[in-house]
């Protein structure tokens, strides 16, 4: 999985070297984009209580990284790789989700561009295995905690905006799952700050 | 690193989801079909047309909903069950020994009424049960699902609850044990309101039945459903089946480059 998106970005890069050779490579990849903050899956279709409240923000830790690679003055294209932090499930089950991402970014003005872009959204759950006696509603039963390491893998459509301040953007940054069918269609989003390290023109 | 790993989880969520087995058995198909089992007589207590009708509600508001998971419950139909009371050991489980006693056909989920005491003990609080599943090797063949019809207690319930109590025991039937948390729809009870999944149902559904490079959600399984063999675990990552999803953008990303060197 890994090896082959690495595979895509050395094989997108080498083709870039080849086309351009009379650019510098920092006149193409503009900057390092360096980002943290918090991504909240599904909104509202995460039950959270007994009352039927569902979820709208969630604090879940996400840290990733981004270069812009001019392609136009009004346009880039940003690869982009953000990893939320894992997070446990209770005992001995872990999540991780790792997003593999391009966009391309339409800036409308010095303080603020447009994205759309699209993911691999790389979700894995491992469970660490063993048992437990639940209540069943009759006394207990013994229920098992899952074993093995087991990963989704969704293609998300992506919308963002930036707003950016010198070397400093916020995002408000979403993800649309099962875009072409309408019964699964859900909605992730991550508000971000990021930091971009100029690489010279 | 096994500290640092430790360290980064958070530790807020105790919620854990389970299964109902421990090899982590499901369904091998992606699309399994829930139909109401037709006794030879008719149930006491509980309205099968009723929960015929409800049956498709308790799928797409829960299960069909998670864009995580390849599992798609089908309602439809029903089959005859040619026993009004059966119980666990009358189950004809794959290998085992079969009275003629139902069983549901491979790849479906039976939802029907029954009185058995053994299943129901006088004064069982019990709204319905899910039998054990049908499995052999890693796979879910069938499941039954008995509503408890030696009382009037399911008949009683709002039709939101009745399709809350039969999405809870098809998570049961497609291999999910209980949560400890009230969120879950997986919880042991009926809450007071449920709308949707909780996180341990999503993760629950999700890990037995991954979605790998759903293209957009069209169905495009890249490879992946032929591939799947019965057990194989998925693997740690998507193995091969990402591969020309990725490649794609990696391709569209160099065409985007070659093009940007004519404009410039
Ligand atoms: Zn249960």
């Amino acid at each position: 999985m890994i090896i082959s998106f690495l595979f895509a970005f050395l094989f997108s890069a080498a083709s870039h070297a080849e086309a351009t050779s009379t650019d510098s490579f920092s006149q193409r990849f503009k900057n390092l984009g360096f980002h943290a903050g918090s991504h909240t899956e599904f909104i509202g279709r995460v039950q959270t209580d007994e009352n039927g409240g569902t979820e709208k923000f969630a604090f879940n830790p996400l840290i990733g990284f981004s270069t812009d690679v001019k392609m136009t003055d009004d346009w880039m294209i940003i690869p982009e790789l953000n990893w939320v932090l894992p997070r446990e499930a209770g005992e001995g089950v872990t999540q991780n989700l790792i997003m593999l991402r391009t966009d391309f970014a339409w800036r409308g003005s010095d303080w603020w561009r447009l994205r759309v872009g699209t993911s691999l959204m790389v979700n894995n759950i491992k469970g660490e295995g063993g048992s437990k006696e639940l209540n069943n509603g009759n006394g207990t039963s013994r229920f098992y905690i899952p074993a093995e390491s087991r990963t989704s893998v969704n293609n998300t459509l992506d919308l963002g905006a930036e707003a950016i301040l010198e070397d400093f953007g916020i995002r408000f940054q979403t993800y649309i799952y099962s875009v072409l069918k309408s019964e699964r269609r859900e909605i992730s989003y991550t508000l971000m700050f990021s930091y971009y390290y100029d690489l010279g023109e | 690193m096994k500290f640092l790993f430790s360290f980064l989880l958070l530790p807020t969520l105790a919620q854990a989801f389970t299964l109902n087995n421990s090899i982590g058995a499901r369904f091998k198909e992606k699309e399994v079909n829930v139909r109401v089992g037709m006794n030879p007589t008719p149930c006491d207590n509980v309205d099968l047309d009723e929960v015929s009708g409800l049956l498709s509600e308790a799928m797409d508001n829960f299960w069909n909903k998670v864009s995580t998971s390849r599992l798609e419950l089908k309602t439809s139909g029903s089959e005859n069950t040619g026993d009004d009371n059966y119980w666990t050991g009358e189950l004809c489980l794959s290998g085992g020994a079969c009275g003629g006693t139902p069983i549901p056909a491979p790849n479906d989920i039976i939802v029907t009424c029954n009185k058995n005491t053994t299943n129901f003990p006088g004064g069982s609080s019990l709204l319905a049960l899910t039998l054990p599943n049908d499995i052999s090797g890693k796979d879910i063949k069938g499941a039954v699902v008995l509503i408890n019809d030696t009382n009037g207690s399911f008949g009683a319930l709002s039709s939101k609850d009745k399709v809350a109590v039969i999405a809870h025991e098809v998570g049961h039937a497609i291999g999910l044990g209980h949560s400890e948390e009230s969120s879950a729809l997986m919880f042991y009870k009926v809450v007071p309101t449920r709308t949707n999944l909780g996180r341990d149902d999503r993760l629950g559904v999700t890990y037995l039945y991954p979605v790998q490079v759903d293209l957009f959600g069209a169905g495009c399984f890249l490879g992946t459903i032929s591939t799947l063999k019965s057990g194989d675990g998925d693997g740690d990552g998507g193995g091969t089946n990402t591969f020309w999803p990725t490649a794609l953008m990696g391709l569209l990303l160099a065409l985007v480059f070659k093009r940007t060197k004519k404009e410039t």
